[in-house]
């Protein structure tokens, strides 16, 4: 049963040239659209230089001046020396400089007014190697309108986004390729919502349950089905991705083909258990969308936004599927080791288990009635 | 002695406010085609999916084959078909795939299942659209596949609800055509229609219900006689009629009403009382001639409204 039903609903589904030609083109034009504008945007950057003040001070900042001096730092940055503390917050204030660094002790600090900046992550870049030769203890960034410590965090952060290891310097569109990828990933379980509620809810529900009492191999069938057809769906992408954007995929396939496919698991079992829950095509369809879409922006996958305000940032980076889903395939790639492979399993076996206790429970009640 | 098939028992289904079967008793041996016969929203669907094991009762007693019927449920329903009112089949797949999903859903091997489609496609008249999509196929030939997904796994027991709703006459017969085909070669038929005519000349038993209520069972035979109240003839004669005729007419036992349009005479009589012979004597006597008779005889049709005072269709 559950063979055939697998068999025949691939059929179904692949004769459904409506939702194939939705399935493979959309996320394809999506990648275009957006690939264009990412690429367009990076190839001529108009980025104003990011401008760091030094305070004076002993040898450490006599040393940290050449490096900013270097070629290769200069393009990017624009350096300035000032005296003291109030010289440079005045600067931060009036805009003329967007942070500045000096050396307290043991520790180099770097103080910044918007962390988000592409600079603030390449000075911290800098400040990492150099606080490693210097034999300095540590570094810190510290935000000027709080002074929270953020520089761990934000290093780290930084090394998973723009994946500054592995030898590689990303480009937006390698990471824009691997989240959308994952948005992708969750738009499969549209998939799941339409081949179920085409086979396995209402009259077509009743039809089956007077072959059989047992629908369970019905529903794995058709979700293998949903499965396959996504996995495909996504193998199409990564390879339009690898050959036409030359998106950095990292070394280790194997892991990388593995985390995706886990996602994909997931991600059906989410539209199975919402479908089961709101029994309409549908509601389902428009509820799932926006979940997904929702999600997506939480997890920073095209926004940016400064939860750890409100210390939700870090809680949705370690919940959020798609979010921890994003952290492991950045770690893979990127050897950072941010997120195990084993961590990543044990949030997706916690969400898949609550998913299928759902839809459990709501077909129970429903068959009861 | 005749085997019973299905024995139900006090049947009783309520949706939230609606009690759509209420006591409903009846039994059905092997080989009978049992009509249920019933107005919109009678209950037939319902009753149906309950002994289908599509949705549960809330009371009552069913035995298919003298066998519990909760226990042996997932037998039970390898031995049924179930033709459902609406037409449910896979659109993007083919009649020939249709056929043979259903098959495998019911569990028939690779093997046999090959050669039960084949045979089927043949039965239902579809062997030469075998590989083409029901969405290219009129009413009448997806409601023949609709009949074939429910007996490509040769059910003792098939259950049409209205397998012939809106479609053409020659579907229609063909239909009716196939289920004596598969009531002679042994499986035991349920069949509810709205089509009197139908289920008339289709069941050997009837169950009518209202409002989820029995209101009469039996043999279809018996129960025409029993409600065969009157009958009416329509006979045209060679020339104009004259009164005195009916009069004559009147006087005869049996004979409740006689009326004059032109040539032609209407005469109500009382069922078996054997008067149309008295009749065609008079006719003759008073030097008519009698150019054509037609007789009309109570149907179901007249027993539902006899019975529930309104009519089935409307
Ligand atoms: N799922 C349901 N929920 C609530 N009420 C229902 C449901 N299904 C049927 N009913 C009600 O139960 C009654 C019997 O319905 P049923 O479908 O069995 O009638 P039927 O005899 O098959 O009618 P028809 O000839 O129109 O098919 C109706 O009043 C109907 O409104
Ligand atoms: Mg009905």
């Amino acid at each position: 049963m559950i063979i055939s039903t697998f068999k025949y609903t691939l059929k179904r589904e692949i004769r459904d040239y409506t939702s194939m030609l939705l399935m493979v083109f959309f996320p394809a034009i999506l990648a275009l659209i957006v690939g264009n504008a990412l690429q367009g945007d990076f190839q001529a950057p108009k980025t104003e230089k990011y401008k760091v003040a030094l305070i004076e001070g002993d040898m450490y900042m006599e040393s940290l001046k050449s490096v900013f001096a270097a070629e290769a730092v200069s393009n990017i940055t624009e350096t300035i020396i000032l005296n003291n503390h109030s010289e440079a917050d005045n600067a931060l204030l009036l805009g003329e400089i967007h942070g500045y660094i000096w050396y307290d002790s043991d520790e180099i600090n770097f103080v910044v007014e918007d962390p988000e900046l592409q600079g603030v992550a390449i000075i911290t870049f800098i400040l990492t190697q150099f606080t490693r030769n210097q034999n300095i203890f540590t570094h810190q960034n510290v935000n000027y309108n709080d002074y929270d410590v953020i520089g761990n965090r934000l290093l780290e952060t930084y090394i998973q986004a723009r994946g500054l290891s592995n030898n590689h310097i990303p480009r937006a569109f390698d990471y824009y390729g691997v989240t959308l990828t994952v948005l992708v990933c969750l738009f499969g379980s549209l998939y799941a919502i339409k081949i179920i509620s085409d086979t396995l809810i209402g009259r077509k529900q009743e039809r089956l349950l007077s072959v059989t009492n047992r629908l369970l191999p019905i529903y794995i069938g058709v979700l293998l089905a949903s499965i396959l057809l996504v996995a495909m769906q996504i193998s199409v992408l990564l390879i339009f991705y690898k050959m036409v954007y030359g998106v950095f995929l990292g070394s280790n396939y194997f892991r990388l083909i593995a985390i995706l496919f886990i996602f994909i698991i997931f991600s059906n079992l989410f539209g199975l258990a919402l479908i089961s829950v709101v029994k309409d095509y549908g509601i389902a369809y428009t509820l799932a969308n926006i979940i997904i879409l929702g999600s997506t922006f939480l997890a920073g996958g095209f926004v940016i936004i400064d939860l750890d305000h409100f210390g939700a940032g870090r809680l949705i980076n370690q919940l959020l599927p798609n979010a921890v889903c994003q952290n492991v395939l950045f770690s893979t790639i990127y050897e950072t080791n941010s997120v195990s492979f084993i961590e990543y399993i044990q949030v997706m076996a916690a969400g898949a288990s609550i998913l299928i206790i759902v839809a459990v429970l709501t077909n129970k009640r429903r068959l009861a009635k | 002695m005749s085997i019973t098939m299905l024995e139900v028992q006090g049947l009783h289904k309520k949706y939230q406010n609606t009690v759509a079967v209420d006591d409903v008793s009846f039994k059905i041996d092997k080989q009978d085609i049992f009509g249920l016969l019933g107005p919109n929203g009678a209950g037939k669907s319902t009753t149906i999916s309950i002994i289908s094991g599509i949705i549960h009762r809330d009371k009552g007693e069913i035995l298919v084959e003298g066998k519990n019927f909760d226990k042996n449920l997932k037998d039970i329903k390898r031995n049924m078909g179930l033709v459902p009112q609406d037409i449910i089949i896979f659109e993007d797949l083919t009649a020939k795939e249709n056929l043979e999903y259903f098959g495998s859903l019911y569990g028939i091997n690779n093997k046999t299942r090959k050669h039960n489609v084949d045979q089927t496609l043949e039965f239902i008249g579809l062997t030469d659209v075998a590989n083409k999509f029901p969405k290219t196929f009129s009413g009448g030939m997806k409601r023949r596949l609709n009949i074939g997904c429910a007996i490509v796994h040769r059910p003792q027991i098939i259950i049409l609800d209205e397998p012939t709703v809106g479609i053409d006459a020659q579907s229609r017969n063909h239909i009716m055509e196939s289920i004596r085909k598969l009531n002679q070669q042994g499986a035991t038929i349920i069949y509810t229609s709205h089509y009197m005519e139908e289920i008339q000349s289709l069941c050997n038993r009837l169950l009518i219900i209202d409002k989820g209520k029995v209101v009469e069972s039996g043999n279809t035979n018996e129960l025409l006689l029993k409600y065969n109240l009157n009958e009416t003839y329509l006979i045209m004669l060679d020339k104009k009629i004259q009164n005195e005729l009916c009069k004559q007419l009147n006087e005869i036992i049996g004979v409740v009403k006689c009326s004059i349009n032109e040539k032609v005479l209407e005469i109500e009589a009382q069922a078996n009382t054997f008067s149309l012979k008295h009749i065609l004597d008079v006719i003759e006597r008073t030097n008519y001639k009698f150019l054509s008779i037609n007789m009309k005889r109570n149907n179901l049709e007249d027993i539902f409204l006899h019975l529930t005072g309104k009519t089935l269709r409307d």
